[in-house]
């Protein structure tokens, strides 16, 4: 009988072993990549372990023009990613913070009040509707007369819009799921509505925002569309950047795969950061 | 009925732990054809464990269980031929009543013309037939218990096993379904198995009752067995409303002649003293007399000479509707519980003489909790 | 503490009419009860009490003052909810000083009110832990607990102890009824259990589909029901109900259906369908036949200590006598029953309501 249990759970682990092994794959790859040096990028057998390591592709990419090596010396005319990156670190939390802030606000008057009846929160799933590029012809036009092309406001606004229609959904869900007895026993004790909002619903459903604020960070550090269109040179986020770089330097693989891994640590960092309360979401349990 | 010696179900040393608790610990029973068996017991004792692990629906950790001396601990629910009704039911809300009933055998693959057999001959066993066409959420709560009982007759199992399926009812219509669940049992004579946490239920249903307390059982009986001879202090105090009256008191022999001694009174006990005399936690017992044994006495009439009378003062009047549960205080401040029929009004303060007799009562050793008989 | 009026409620949902004309008063200090099957209104009247919904017609007044166009928050009501709703991130501790914190009571006469009322209700020692570690019973006290400390005009409290064990529920109603009477604390409680409201009222409400039936206190409800329904609400078993034609004669009434006769001395004025009624416990059975009895069939018996319910069958009808487990009776004996006129009740057959005894 413990045979089965035990064949059981190796098959499981196995399993996970496996499909994480092909899913990260790539991503172990590209960070050995990043830390090789030239000679070594193309080699054949691959190699997993760069022979001489090294960080020139990670300085290169903020410092073009490095006096220290080799790869310095081919791409010295490309663009330093420095601000991309600063600008990515500013326009995304920001908008996040704001899309999740009003959603918040705009689904708890639809859990709790029917705010906007039938219509108006279906209204706002239009944004994704449709192909986003079929929202960037007019909004161009819109930008062009307010003066809001290739600016941090700009984006900030853009983004902040069209993540709504997740916040506002994931966080509904989340305000649903509290049961309406708790916030009306905090009315009768005397809280008004906005502090049953803030020192009720909000500690409970913290988990699911941390979700919603993670999905929608990384919706918005990843999006290319829409910066692409609106921004040249001011606003430049780091997708952008990146598909820059790849034109500029196109088969120089180290800083590429250097830069990658520079794009990603942001989002990883905010994943670690806000997993305690996806995890506490879970075990709180709302208490029958 | 239960027909003594027909062993249907065996369970084996039985223990089942969830994450280090041990929710049931070695359970050692047998459940004959035919019988309604209750078990009786707080949240939290493993009644309900043991009554998922009969169906199937949990693994024991250690232990076997036996079907007609077949082992069925491995089988899944679907192999044991099993009925099994939830506390909420769980019907198909969205199906028709002859739908749900056709459920269970349409997914056992049975012959349409079968289905269609045994569901009618079900349906109007229980009184179904005016609401078969009927979706299952539109039925008022009586009639979704009898669907939910009609549901597993139709697999015609072997055990019906019933999970507190009477809790949220009010108590006149709890009575009645019960009284309807007696009058099923007798007229398909299947063995039912049934958890509750309400002595009365137990005591009104059960053919046998297994009275269970943190994980074990404390014991197993008639209905009259455990509430006339209960077993344990544990059982002595569960079965009864309002619970058993119970009192310290101390056994002294004094000129050759035995007895128990408490503040208020004081009984002879010869007839019992060699059992008595057994207990080692002497001279302190614990002496238990059921609140509808005491009565009230009128200090006017002569009594006989066995007769123990109390002077107390009533403290607090509960009506119970037919009755009265009247708790006096006596004089050395202990509080007794008594139930008296509602003939006349008592006031809060009222000075009262209660009387028992000594043969009603019950002795149990303060310290294993076992009773003395 | 203060008096409570509820003068003719009426409030539709969809198509559901939850009240229609619902009066009744509470006074001042007093355990009151709202009894009534599930669905009758009692949640719904309790809402609108506390200013959760709004009344389509009809006047809450509580201590005289009229609450109708005042906000939840400011009408000094307290409720225990059916599923408790305590604050599942706070502590027992926070749970209860909340109604205090809002109005800003300084802290240490918050930590005082606390520990107070926390000896009152027994939970002192689990004010630290955090309510998912409380047991059902527990849990429940922290929720009076927390609806009591600011001494509330009301408190309410909507089937506050279903879903305990049953010998935990009556060790609450009585601790309960004890807190109630120490306090003073007006109390409202709801609930479909006749045993809970008669242990604990001081009066009972009975309510059915948006309407007062009966309003009285728990031995005159039982002993004088209004109606039928009241009747058959209160007792478990309910009253025994059959519906005959009673038929005037020159010494008495006379009651028939097909199965039986029965002849009563009390006067009706003329012949009418009526509804009899005698309860369980006053049904007598007899082992030997006797003139005027009638006979029936032991079809149930379930035993209940010192005493057995026992079911008995006249052709299709079925009587239920609650009798001593002395008397000895077997499965199909043959027994036969006297009705005793010191406890028949006579309802008319069409509005249901008591006719006899006046």
């Amino acid at each position: 009988m413990s045979n089965r249990i035990w064949v059981s759970w190796l098959t499981r682990w196995g399993i996970v072993l496996i499909v994480s092994l092909i899913t990260l794959a790539p991503v172990i790859w590209v960070l050995s990549l990043s830390f090789k040096p030239p000679q070594e990028w193309l080699a054949y057998p691959p190699t997993l372990i760069p022979r001489q390591p090294t960080f020139e592709n990670y300085l290169v990419l903020f410092w073009p023009g490095n006096p220290v090596g080799v790869v310095s010396e081919m791409v010295r005319t490309a663009e330093p990613v420095t601000r991309a990156f600063l600008n990515s670190l500013l326009i995304v939390p920001i908008s996040t913070a704001l899309s999740i802030t009003i959603g918040f606000l705009a689904a708890y008057g639809i859990s709790r009040f029917g705010a906007g009846g039938n219509f108006l929160p279906f209204s706002v799933l239009t944004t994704r509707m449709f192909p986003p590029i079929a929202f960037a012809v007019p909004l161009l036009v819109y930008y062009r007369s307010l003066g809001l092309i290739d600016t941090h406001l700009g984006l900030i606004l853009m983004y902040t819009t069209f993540t709504l229609a997740f916040s506002l959904w994931m966080i509904k869900g989340f305000i649903d799921g509290v049961p309406r007895h708790i916030e009306e026993a905090a009315i009768l004790d005397g809280a008004s509505r906005w502090r049953v909002m803030f020192t009720i619903t909000l500690p409970l459903i913290r988990g699911g925002l941390a979700a919603a604020a993670l999905f929608v960070f990384i919706m918005n550090w990843t999006e290319f569309l829409f910066a692409l269109v609106f921004t040249s040179r001011f606003a430049v986020t780091l997708p952008v950047q990146v598909s820059r770089y790849a034109g500029a330097v196109g088969r120089y693989y180290g800083p590429q795969a250097a830069l990658g891994i520079v794009a990603s640590i942001p989002v990883l960092v905010a994943g670690y950061l806000i997993q305690r309360y996806l995890v506490r979401a879970f075990t709180f349990g709302l208490v029958k | 009925m239960a027909r003594e010696g027909q062993i249907l179900i065996r369970l084996e040393n039985i223990t089942k732990e969830f994450n280090g608790t041990i929710a049931v610990r070695d359970l050692n029973l047998e459940i004959w054809e035919g019988e309604f068996l209750c078990f009786l017991g707080p949240s939290g004792c493993g009644k309900t464990t043991t009554l998922r692990m009969i169906a199937g629906l949990e693994r024991p950790t250690r232990g076997e269980i036996y079907l007609r001396d077949q082992r069925i601990t491995d089988w899944p629910p679907q192999r044991r031929n099993i009925g099994f009704m939830f506390q909420n039911y769980a019907l198909f809300n969205h199906m028709s009543v002859y739908e749900n009933l056709a459920f269970g055998l349409w997914v056992r693959r049975v012959p349409r013309e079968e289905i269609e057999r045994r569901v009618r001959s079900v349906a109007q066993a229980l009184e179904l037939e005016p609401v078969l066409h009927l979706r299952a959420s539109r039925l008022d709560l009586s009639t979704m218990q009898r669907v939910a009982l009609a549901r597993i007759l139709v697999i015609e199992p072997q055990v019906l096993l019933l999970d507190e399926p009477l809790n949220n009812f009010r108590p006149g219509l709890r009575e009645l379904m019960r009284a309807e669940l007696k009058r099923w049992q007798y007229q398909f004579g299947r063995t039912m198995v049934y958890v509750t946490h309400d002595q009365e239920e137990a005591l009104t249903l059960g053919d046998r009752i297994v009275v269970m307390n943190a994980g074990h059982i404390e014991q197993v009986g008639t209905p009259d067995e455990v509430y006339q001879r209960p077993a344990t202090l544990f059982v002595a105090s569960f079965i009864g409303r309002p619970s058993m009256n119970l009192l310290p008191v101390e056994y002294r022999i004094s000129e050759g002649r035995a007895f128990l001694v408490s503040p208020d009174f004081e009984i002879p006990v010869d007839e019992r003293r060699e059992i008595i005399e057994k207990s080692r936690s002497l001279p302190n017992l614990i002496l238990g007399v059921r609140p509808e044994q005491l009565r009230i006495h009128d200090p006017q009439e002569s009594s006989p000479p066995d007769l123990i009378r109390i002077p107390a003062q009533v403290d607090l009047v509960r009506p119970q509707g037919r009755k009265l549960i009247l708790d006096v205080k006596t004089r050395s401040g202990a509080l007794l519980q008594m139930v008296v029929p509602s003939i006349r009004r008592f006031v809060a303060g009222e000075q009262l003489e209660i009387a028992f007799y000594p043969h009603q009562i019950l002795l149990f050793d303060p310290q294993t909790g076992k009773g003395l008989c | 503490m203060a008096s409570v009026e509820v003068r003719q409620l009426y409030k539709r949902y969809g198509r559901i009419q939850a009240l229609q004309g619902l009066d009744f008063s509470v006074k001042d200090g007093e355990f009151f009860c709202l009894l009534g099957a599930p669905g009758a209104g009692k949640t719904t009247t309790f809402r609108i009490i506390a200013g959760l919904e709004k009344p389509d017609r009809g006047e809450i007044r509580i201590g005289g003052e009229l609450m109708n166009a005042i906000p939840p928050q400011q009408r000094d009501v307290a409720m225990v909810f059916e599923d408790v709703a305590l604050y599942p991130h706070m502590s027992g501790f926070d749970n209860i000083a909340h109604p205090l914190r809002l109005r800003r009571f300084p802290e240490a006469e918050i930590r005082q009110r606390v520990s107070e009322v926390a000896e009152l209700l027994r939970i002192s020692h689990l004010l630290h832990r955090l309510p998912h570690t409380y047991s059902g019973g527990e849990r429940r006290r922290v929720a009076i607990a927390r609806a009591m400390i600011r001494r509330p005009r009301v408190l309410l409290l909507d089937q506050a102890f279903t879903d305990l064990d049953a010998k935990i529920r009556q060790e609450m109603a009585a601790e309960l009824k004890r807190l109630q009477r120490e306090t003073g604390q007006t109390m409202i409680y709801a609930t479909h259990d006749f045993e809970e409201a008669v242990a604990m009222a001081d009066r009972i409400l009975v309510i059915r589909d948006g309407r007062g039936i009966q309003v009285d206190e728990p031995h005159a409800l039982y002993n004088r029901p209004a109606t039928t329904f009241v009747a058959s609400f209160l007792g478990s078993p309910g009253m025994n109900l059959l519906r005959c034609q009673a038929i005037p004669g020159p010494e008495g009434t006379c009651f028939s259906r097909s199965e039986f006769m029965l002849s009563f001395p009390l006067r009706l004025q003329e012949e009418r369908e009526v509804i009899l009624g005698i309860r369980p416990e006053h049904l007598q059975i007899h082992l030997n036949q006797f003139p005027g009895a009638l006979e029936a069939e032991v079809e149930i018996i379930q035993p209940l200590g010192l005493e057995r319910i026992v079911d008995l069958r006249i052709g299709p009808l079925v009587l239920k006598a609650i009798v001593s487990a002395d008397l000895p009776l077997r499965l199909g004996q043959k027994v036969w029953l006297s009705w005793p006129f010191e406890h028949l009740f006579v309802f008319d057959a069409e509005t249901e309501e008591r006719i006899y005894p006046e």
